[in-house]
């Protein structure tokens, strides 16, 4: 009796245990299914849920092969009871023992573990392990929603199937077709998988191999398809005895087809193909024209953007370079590449960093570059040619450009050169001399730029530093205590004595009370646009001297030499060249002139008839018409149904070119053309097509007509032409 | 009578055996009542056979008549007093009033009626026909409220091949829902508009006719899914007359060169003359025969439509040529000058005043049609020359803020147009076909010489309901001679007006709704008949038009003598009903009860 209370506390445990570890294995095989399912979906979008049920009896299989929950017995149990409770003192084995089989002693011992087993608590062990595993389980589910709702991946292939699914169409099949079923294997390089279809209208990439397969019930002599209406292939049967037929096409054309059951033709269905189109390229970075300044790095950071629909081979860089100048022009052409594989990927990122220096580019070379991608299927594409160039610095200092020709401020680019050639010979003898003698060079280079910068503020009417607060009394004060200015002063102090003596000259008086802000006159020198540009040069010299006057003097360098470089494009600008030709021109004798002997000169003339390549316009123009009228009757006009069947061949042909459009008015011209009734809204839909293919009304100079003119008209025209009057006197 | 006699006789038969049978009754008690109760029963029995009546006088106006026509509302008419007439079938079983009469037709039913003087007129009114035989009668009109949706469209129904269709109208708008306003045909929306406020708002739609031949268009208002009307628009559509046109270039250029081949690809007649050196000139033919074009003379100048030339080749004409221009200009050719400097250097150009503006400095030019918000696409060159209207100058094409670049005027019976646009040819550059095309086919369609018509013809209506009169109006250049008019396979005789000798009228009836076919010398037209839904608001306006005129246009009208007049009333039969009920009930329960 007491054994059996100590043996059935180990054998509900055991029993508690199994089923624990039972809904243990369930909860984890469940959520590890689901969130496999999930990325199966996710990754190949032909899984369904079924496979998660397949997941989850596999996975439960192996979970039990490796924990069977049938496994776990009483002695097991006691194992566990043994190492977990040290009190029990490795004893509960015998409690599971029949007690006639123990010795003394151990019926003792018996006794106490029995005791103390009865004592000790449940261990948690087993239930925390199922607490864990339905987290598992709940974490699994989680993941799994998360994975269905992640659109990216999924969103595309999602695309892309859909691309190719024709979307459900009811068709009219024959009654002698049984069943039927169309294989659609496209082409390898899109990677797509195969794919049946119960539906004859196709919709696939181009160079896909199509595969009917038709059963009929009924033995038929000859199947064919016609494809466009004018492409026929027989069937053969595959059993011979012409129920069992089917048919391999691999398709370039789109187009619609018909299948003709004995002599019977079905309803048309369209074939419509989707072409692979070239990678196209998105250059993000750089600009079109990208120039390097002096002191810019000599690098270019390109990035881009490839999109193919089906996948990228390749791409490259192909780079020109032009160095030299005037007629010593040379080219270089060089092929980059880029480090990154392309493994047939869809979309992807580039960027690559090209160092101008390695590929040999010095000062005043050009390089020219494009993008070139190939995609899988062979097809190129390439981008626009993107410009860099590297100013030449020393270009800028030749003199060339203002040793001829006109030249409107020589002196002042001189200066700006001048300032440039002082800044380097200053950094150049920078360790020689102390900091103190340098800072000091370094401000009067600041101070000649801003003289410099001052005058060509004058091209632009600005108001100068100078002229700022001398024409007001108390501005003037202060203008004495900025130390700085030491121009500024002299030229005061100059203008108090003009002042002084100009006692009484209205103009000087009026002058010191006006704000003039701009010199009108000195503001209509130039245009608009030299205007502006000039405003850039000031705003590279404020830099320069900005940078001069703090010292930083090798900074102030790449400003300098912009601030040149703007103002010699604007010099060029301002002048046209015309070399020195030595063309000596004969004297023209007036009294010859206009006496030539013109009996020579032939009249040409030509006669041209104009034949107009078909008169496809004009018939569609008139079949809208007799479509019209029989929207009021019921049948055609005979001359009307002749005009009519004119207009099949355009039909066919817009409605192979483009089935999606045209073709479902094909088929509502072939049932208004047997005579069958159409309603007013399929006529309509005929005329809609047959007006896409008219295309675009334009207008067509025409005779205005007048109304009929009677002589009284006239009559009344004459008389007043005569000016006899209205009352005809 | 007789039968009244009869009943009466019968009734005191009744009432004697009975009161015969009372008094022989065995039981005497209550003998006095049950007397009095058979009496009572017999009498009021002979009254249900004949009801008693009386006489009462009444105010009455027997000269006047309320006539209901179509859009009569209920509330307004149904308290009316007099008579009440209608001749709308419809309205008749709509309005379920037993006082309102129907009857065929009004004219008629007055003729009938020689009494009757004045008429109250409620609805939308009568149509101009009906009003006419009303002359006479004392009218007063009671106008329901103006009808809602297309109360009123018009469109060129006869067009030439690529011409507009222009549709206008007014749409009344009721509820806040807004209305969209659709021209449909040959299964395309040709152009849309959205209504959005109250009340009466102008539309006007356009679109060009695909067809050649027939079509019926349709204006549909939309509200949300709601069709609220849909009012056929049947347009015909004839090709295109082509215009024969001289070229003469003083040199040739591009634009010359692009306008020749445009038009020569349109297999106009074109013939390109452009010198070479003085009295030398390179000839094209173009569709049409080889002539001698060496000297501008009036025969030349008579075979052809439109002239076009450049002020440089002006310049080098003769002065007979020029004089042979000027007298062709004046019996109709057209004249199109190409101006290139700010100074005129000839005769006929000096008319055309030019001026230089630097407006367009650095810009493009973008071309204009007057009046039109639509913008050609630029042209790739600043424009400095522009032309000074005179009075007598009409703008042909501006610029976009308004500078003229070409203006037109008429000089005798032709017309001279002058443009100083340089070049046009960009356009067709840069794929831009449409504004070339339109460019030019306003210039040309301006200028042209005006081709005469033998005959012009005009119904109306202008929107002939099926049943409805209609008169056909035929201008004829040929005097002297009847026109010859078949409708659907029926000769007509027109009769001669009699100020205006080429105008014959005719009338005859919409016998067909659909496309009726009018023959008219030989010449096939065709006019189309309405169905009566179609377009019913626009007629109702225009009824209520007419009959407001018409009734304002009346003398002052004489208010109607009432005068009194005796009617019969019966006394309801009900009042015998009850005294019979008792006095036959207490003889039943006398006899069961007592």
């Amino acid at each position: 009796m007491v054994e059996q209370e100590a043996g059935k506390r180990i054998y509900s445990w055991k029993r508690q245990w199994r089923i624990f570890r039972l809904l243990q294995l369930i909860a984890l095989s469940l959520g590890f299914s689901l969130f496999a399912g999930a990325m199966l979906i996710y990754l190949f979008p032909l899984a369904d849920w079924k496979t998660v049920v397949v997941i989850f009896l596999m996975v439960f299989v192996i979970f039990n092969l490796i924990y069977p929950f049938w496994k776990i017995d009483a002695p097991g149990i006691s194992r566990y009871l043994d190492r977990k409770f040290p009190e029990l003192e490795e004893s509960t084995g015998i409690l599971l023992r029949p007690v006639n089989e123990l010795s003394l002693l151990e019926r003792l011992q018996q006794q106490k573990v029995e005791v103390l087993l009865n004592q000790i608590q449940t261990p948690a062990a087993p239930l925390k392990k199922l607490g864990l595993s339905i987290l598992f389980m709940i974490i699994g589910f989680g993941l799994s929603f998360f994975i269905s709702y992640l659109k990216p991946l999924g969103y595309a292939i999602e695309a892309h199937s859909s691309k190719y699914r024709t979307n459900i169409v009811k068709e009219r099949i024959p009654p002698q077709i049984a069943s039927f079923s169309l294989n659609i294997n496209p082409p390898s390089y899109t990677g797509l998988p195969e794919r049946k279809q119960e539906q004859f209208s196709v919709k696939a990439a181009t160079g896909s191999l199509l595969k009917w397969e038709i059963r009929t019930n009924e033995p038929v002599k000859t199947l064919k398809l016609i494809f466009n209406d004018r492409e026929m292939a027989s069937l053969h049967s595959k059993d011979g005895k012409g129920l069992e037929w089917s048919f391999l096409k691999t398709i370039h054309q789109p187009g619609f087809y018909q299948v003709e059951l004995d002599g019977k033709k079905s309803d048309l269905y369209q074939l419509e193909l989707i072409p692979d189109l070239p990678v196209s390229i998105r250059i993000t970075q750089p600009k079109p024209h990208t120039t390097i300044d002096f002191g810019q790095p000599q690098r270019l950071s390109l990035m881009l953007h490839l999109n193919d629909d089906y996948g990228i081979k390749d791409a490259s860089i192909s780079a020109t370079m032009a160095s030299g100048k005037g007629e010593g022009v040379s080219f270089t052409e060089k092929k980059l590449l880029f480090d990154k594989g392309f493994n047939n990927s869809k979309s992807m990122s580039l960027s690559k960093t090209i160092d101008l220096k390695s590929l040999g580019m010095k000062p005043g070379d050009e390089l020219y570059f494009f993008v070139k991608a190939l995609d899988n299927h062979g097809q190129a594409s390439r981008s626009d040619v993107y410009f860099v160039s590297i100013v030449d610095t020393a270009e800028l200092m030749s003199m060339a450009g203002m040793t001829n020709g006109i030249n409107l401020v020589p002196e002042y680019f001189r200066s700006q050169r001048q300032i440039i050639m002082d800044t380097e010979k200053l950094l150049d003898e920078q360790p020689k001399i102390t900091e103190e003698s340098f800072k000091n060079r370094s401000n009067a280079l600041g101070i000649d730029q801003r003289l410099l910068r001052l005058r060509y503020g004058k091209f632009l009417g600005e108001e100068t530093e100078t002229e700022i607060g001398a024409d007001h009394d108390h501005d003037h004060e202060e203008g004495h205590e900025e130390g700085h200015a030491h121009e500024g002063e002299a030229h005061h102090e100059e203008k108090e004595t003009k002042q002084t003596e100009k006692f009484g000259d209205v103009k000087a008086i009026m002058d010191s009370y006006s704000h003039k802000h701009d010199i009108a006159e000195d503001a209509t020198f130039f245009e608009p646009e030299l205007k502006a540009q000039l405003k850039a040069v000031l705003t590279e010299m404020w830099s320069s001297e900005l940078q001069l006057r703090t010292y930083k003097t090798r900074n102030a360098l790449p400003f300098e030499y912009k601030a040149l470089r703007l103002l010699k494009d604007l010099q060029q600008k301002s002048r046209a060249y015309v070399a020195k030709t030595t063309v000596k021109v004969a004297q023209l004798k007036e009294e010859k002139r206009f006496s030539g002997e013109l009996d020579k000169i032939g009249q040409p003339s030509q006669k041209n008839t104009f034949e107009p390549l078909d008169k496809k316009t004009a018939l569609l123009k008139r079949a809208l018409s007799a479509l019209e009228s029989r929207k009021m009757a019921t049948v055609f006009k005979t001359e009307e149904l002749s005009l009519l069947r004119e207009t099949e061949k355009y039909m066919v042909v817009a409605a192979s070119d483009n089935p999606a459009v045209f073709l479902p008015a094909f088929k509502g011209w072939r049932k208004l053309m047997t005579g069958s009734n159409s309603s007013e809204k399929e006529i309509e839909k005929v005329q809609a097509a047959i007006g896409k293919m008219i295309g675009q009304e334009q207008a067509v100079p025409q005779l205005p007509s007048a109304p009929p003119a009677s002589n009284l008209y006239r009559k009344y025209f004459n008389a007043l032409k005569k000016g006899e009057g209205a009352n005809g006197l | 009578m007789d039968f009244k006699y009869l009943v009466i006789g019968l009734c005191l038969i009744l009432g004697g055996f009975l009161l015969f049978k009372e008094w022989r009754r065995a039981n005497k008690a209550r003998r006095a009542l049950r007397l009095l109760a058979s009496s009572i029963a017999v009498i009021c029995f002979a009254l249900f056979i004949f009801p008693v009546t009386y006489q009462v006088e009444r105010p009455e106006r027997p000269h006047e008549l309320n006539f209901l026509s179509t859009g009569a509302i209920k509330d307004t008419v149904k308290n009316l007093k007099g008579r009440l007439l209608t001749t709308d079938a419809g309205l008749f079983q709509s309005l379920k009033m037993p006082k309102l009469g129907l009857i065929a037709d009004l004219p008629y039913f007055l003729k009938s009626e020689p009494e009757i003087n004045h008429l109250n007129i409620y609805g939308y009114g009568l149509t101009t026909d009906e009003l006419s035989a009303l002359q006479g009668y004392q009218l007063n009109f009671h106008p329901s409220a103006r009808p809602k949706g297309l109360i009123s469209a018009s469109w060129n129904p006869r067009l030439k091949s690529s011409e507009t269709l222009s549709v206008q109208g007014i749409y009344n708008q009721e509820g806040d829902l807004p209305v969209k306003i659709l021209l449909q045909g040959l299964g395309e929306s040709l152009d849309s508009l959205t209504i959005n406020a109250k009340g009466e708002n102008t539309f006007s739609l356009k679109g060009r006719p695909k067809q050649t031949g027939r079509a019926v268009y349709h204006l549909i208002a939309l509200q949300g899914k709601d069709t609220l009307a849909k009012e056929p628009v049947p347009v015909a559509v004839q090709p295109a007359l082509p215009l024969k046109i001289l070229l003469l270039a003083a040199h040739p250029d591009f634009e010359y060169k692009f306008l020749k081949n445009w038009l020569f690809e349109k297999q106009y007649p074109v013939i390109f003359r452009s010198r070479i050196s003085k009295d030398k000139y390179s000839t094209d033919f173009l569709n049409t025969e080889n002539i001698n074009v060496n000297r501008i003379n009036s025969t030349l100048l008579n075979k052809i439509d439109l002239l076009v030339i450049d002020e440089g080749e002006l310049e080098a004409l003769s002065a007979a040529e020029l004089a042979s221009i000027r007298t062709a200009v004046d019996s109709g050719l057209g004249l199109l000058l190409r101006i290139t400097g700010v100074k005129a250097t000839t005769a006929i150009s000096r008319g055309f005043d030019r001026y230089e503006s630097p407006e367009l400095k650095n810009k493009t030019l973008t071309v204009q049609l007057p009046e039109q918000e639509r913008l050609f696409g630029p042209l790739p060159f600043e424009q400095a020359l522009f032309l000074r209207t005179a009075t007598t100058d009409q703008p042909v094409l501006t610029e976009k803020t308004g500078k003229v670049l070409v203006s037109s005027r008429i000089h005798g019976m032709g017309k001279v147009t002058a443009t100083v646009v340089p070049t046009t040819y960009n356009w067709l550059l840069n794929g831009q076909k449409e504004d070339y095309a339109d460019f030019w086919s306003a210039l040309l369609n301006r200028t042209a010489r005006k081709a005469a018509a033998t005959e012009l013809w005009n119904i109306d209506p202008v929107i002939p309901v099926f049943r409805q009169r209609i008169n056909i109006t035929v201008d004829q250049d040929a005097a002297e001679k009847v026109p010859l008019i078949i409708s659907n396979g029926l000769r007509l005789s027109p009769l001669q007006n009699i100020a205006l000798p080429f105008q014959w009228q005719v009338s005859t009836w919409a016998t067909k709704p659909g496309w009726n076919e009018l023959n008219l010398n030989g010449k096939t037209a065709f006019f189309y008949v309405y169905r009566e839904q179609d377009w019913k608001e626009q007629r109702n306006i225009a009824k209520l038009k007419a009959t407001a005129a018409f009734v304002k246009g009346q003398k002052s009208t004489i208010n109607p003598l009432e005068t009194n007049i005796l009617m019969k009333k019966q006394v309801s039969i009900w009042w015998f009903f009850f005294p019979f009920l008792l006095a036959v009930t207490f003889l039943w329960y006398e006899t069961k009860m007592l």
